[in-house]
């Protein structure tokens, strides 16, 4: 790229040059009336420097005014090459004192202090120098150009360059001064620097672009890149406060993530401290079986050290090796187990039942390492096996019950029905009371006894769970009930009992059932009713439904009520003692209701006495005639 | 008149006994047997018309045996049977049954309809 054509306008002359506030008035388009001028020059070509430092210093030379140049030597060199080819006899100016050269480097040196410089070396050189000139000077203004700024600004020490700036300023105070400063202009093209750019900028009362950015045609034109470099300054401007908050952001997320890393630390070590500490013994296994970690429980359940167990293959401790072939084969296949049961040996040779719970973590479709909770049930084993052997017992007392049933039902009837066969006999042999009366007693001692033997059988028989067996057939309940009073009146039962019957009272039913259920409500009535009060027998038929209600005038205490049902209840009493029960006629009768799918219920009060209420379907559901005939019931 | 026969098949020898004494004051004429296996030995030469009162759990051949046997002899099929036992559950459906302990009343009153 050939240098670009230099317009000095933009350096001495041209007001649209970029501006930057001066603490000293200026004078647009004659510098020489301005006391202290400092200004600094951007390129990006040597030659385009030399011309640029020569039109500066050729202003000068003709109105007479000293130049101090401040230079490297092949800039001092080329830049008094070009002076002399602009036909300036540079070594007249020299010798006559004029031209003052001196070494940037050098000078440098002579003034920095530990990469600073320092404040009174750099008066006492480099303001000497500019003193010494000032001398030879017929208005007292001097021209001078410096790069010892634009060395420092390459090797990278900004803020010693911003410093000697500053000094060159405070220089500038002490008298009629034009100083040009000249940067490389390409080292500002790297990020880290537009901040130093700013502040080159800021210490200068001119500033003028490089020629990549003047070197246009005409004034306009320039004026654009002028306004053009103006908005790239506010853009860096711009770009350092948004790198500014940049980096904010950064420190920012860099503390946020600092923490999230500290709190990812502390998540894993809980994590870690779940596993280890769990409750619950927990393993991990490879797809090898070998056992990859195990956790405090784990290993205190089995009774051995880390090293004892962890590396291992799991099979060595599993007692029963088809069952942990088939865990591992299942959980090969992804299957989840739960509540597997295992059986593992200990360190001391004893045995734990354990549950185990496990699934396999997967990654890409490769097995990477069960996920195993073991729970020790040895405990709860023995409880079941205790269990099972108390269930086995029961069973066993249970047949032995069922046995007993049996026994009883059959071995105990038959003597009785013997004895009551043998009195009932001598009871129709006999001639007088004398006989008749004791023969009377046996018969109803022997009915009494077989009642009790019935009652305890069947609630034998519900306690087994296996309730009231019943065969229906055709039924007239009514009948049935002129039975019961039959029976009763036969054991020479005196008080009045009063059957009344209305619509129809046959149902399909098992006639000895209800025989049962109906004898033991009257008993139950003559037992608690008071005095010579008769009893009430009520059989009514209405539609599907068929009710049977007994009366005594007798009162059921409040308290009794809630239990009048159950077996052996607690008002079981002197007045029960009379009756001859055991505390169950109610409770089997209850039953015999519930069998034909019926009710039971009971009203008393002092007005009305006791009402007991039973209520049958007439046709109690999914049944079906037992017997085609009757034996000795009514039909 | 005719003389009516009730065989008591009883394993219960006091049972037997009663009802024998029962029966024959009644006017019957009583046959004992202590088990099934007994009484199908006695039934043919049994005079006509009789009944049979027939325990049920009894030992060599129980009750419910001996009714099957009868059912499968023509000459003894219509042969009335009343059944008394303790255990009504066990009586085939279409035989009359009487629970024991016995109510003699009744039964004497059944038996006189079996005929």
């Amino acid at each position: 790229m050939s240098p670009p054509v230099l317009d000095s306008r933009l350096l001495v002359d041209d007001e649209r040059e970029i501006r930057k506030p001066s603490r000293l008035p200026e004078s647009p388009g004659n510098d020489l009336a301005i006391a202290f001028d400092h200004r600094v020059q951007f390129y990006e070509h040597e030659e385009f420097l030399y011309r640029v430092v020569a039109e500066f210093f050729g202003a000068g030379q003709k109105a007479g005014e000293p130049l101090l140049v401040i230079a490297t030597e092949p800039h001092r060199r080329q830049l008094l090459a070009e002076l002399g080819a602009g036909g300036f006899d540079v070594d007249g100016l020299q010798r006559s004192g004029q031209l003052t050269l001196l070494d940037a480097a050098e000078s440098l040196a002579g003034f920095m202090v530990d990469g600073s410089p320092d404040r009174e070396l750099f008066q006492a050189q480099i303001g000497s120098a500019v003193a010494k000139a000032r001398s030879a000077s017929r208005n007292g203004h001097i021209r001078a150009f410096g790069e010892m700024v634009d060395l420092l600004w390459q090797s990278g020490n900004s803020a010693a360059m911003i410093r000697i700036e500053e000094l060159w300023n405070e220089l500038g105070q002490d008298g009629s001064l034009s100083l040009l400063c000249a940067y490389f202009v390409s080292t500002l093209d790297g990020p880290g620097r537009i901040e130093e750019f700013q502040k080159i900028c800021a210490h200068h009362a001119h500033v003028i672009p490089s020629e990549g950015q003047s070197m246009v045609g005409d004034s306009s034109a320039r004026f654009d890149e002028v306004r053009r470099l103006q908005q790239r300054a506010q853009a860096l401007e711009g770009e350092i406060e948004h790198r500014k908050r940049l980096e904010q952001a950064l420190r920012g997320a860099l503390a946020e993530r600092k923490h999230a890393e500290e709190a990812l630390r502390e998540s894993q070590q809980e994590l870690l401290d779940f596993f280890e500490n769990a409750v619950e013994g927990f393993h991990w296994v490879g797809p090898d079986g070998v056992i990859l970690a195990a956790n405090r429980a784990e290993l205190e359940l089995l009774g051995y050290n880390r090293d004892e167990y962890v590396g291992c293959n799991i099979a060595e401790f599993h007692v029963d090796q088809e069952v942990i072939a088939d865990i591992l084969a299942r959980l090969g296949r992804n299957e989840t187990l739960r509540g597997t049961e295992a059986r593992l040996r200990c360190k001391d040779g004893s045995i734990k039942h354990v549950l185990i719970h496990s699934n396999v973590f997967f990654r890409d479709g490769e097995f990477i390492h069960t996920r195993c909770f073991t729970r020790d049930i040895t405990d709860r084993k023995r409880l079941e096996d205790e269990l099972r052997r108390q269930n086995e017992d029961l069973s066993r007392t249970v047949r032995f019950s069922e046995m007993f049933v049996g026994i009883l039902g059959h071995d105990l009837r038959n003597p009785l029905s013997a004895i009551a066969t043998a009195a009932s006999l001598l009871g129709r042999r006999a001639d007088s009371d004398k006989v008749a009366k004791p023969a009377t007693r046996i018969l109803n001692s022997a009915a009494r006894m077989s009642r009790m033997i019935d009652q305890l059988l069947d609630f034998t028989r519900i306690r087994l769970g296996k309730g009231i067996p019943i065969q229906q057939r055709q039924t007239d309940l009514a009948e049935v009930c002129r039975l019961a009073i039959d029976e009763l009146e036969s054991t020479g039962e005196t008080r009045k009992i009063q059957l009344e019957a209305s619509g129809d009272p046959s149902g399909f039913w098992d006639a000895d059932r209800l025989l049962q259920l109906a004898s033991n409500l009257l008993a139950n009535a003559l037992a608690h009713g008071t005095g010579p009060d008769p009893i009430a027998i009520r059989v009514d038929g209405t539609d599907g439904w068929v009710g049977l209600e007994i009366q005594n005038a007798g009162v059921v205490p409040p308290e009794v009520m809630p239990v009048l049902f159950e077996p052996f209840r607690s008002g079981a009493n002197e007045k029960q003692a009379r009756s001859g029960g055991l505390g169950l006629g109610l409770f089997i009768s209850q039953q015999i209701a519930i069998s034909h799918a019926g009710t039971i219920e009971v009203f008393s009060s002092e007005s009305e006495g006791t009402r007991l209420r039973v209520r049958l379907p007439r046709t109690p559901p999914c049944s079906e005639p037992a017997f085609g005939s009757a034996g000795d019931y009514p039909q | 008149m005719i003389q009516k026969t009730v065989l008591v098949v009883d394993d219960e020898t006091d049972i037997r006994e009663s009802l024998k004494d029962a029966l024959g004051d009644e006017g019957y004429e009583v046959v004992l047997a202590s088990n099934g296996k007994e009484a199908l030995q006695l039934l043919p030469g049994l005079s006509r018309p009789c009944a049979v009162i027939l325990d049920i759990i009894m030992p060599i051949m129980s009750g419910t045996e001996l009714y099957e046997a009868m059912q499968a002899t023509p000459t003894l099929a219509n042969i009335p049977v009343l059944m008394s036992t303790s255990d009504p559950s066990r009586v085939p459906s279409q035989v009359p049954v009487m629970k024991k302990p016995i109510n003699l009343d009744r039964l004497l009153k059944v038996v006189a309809g079996l005929f």
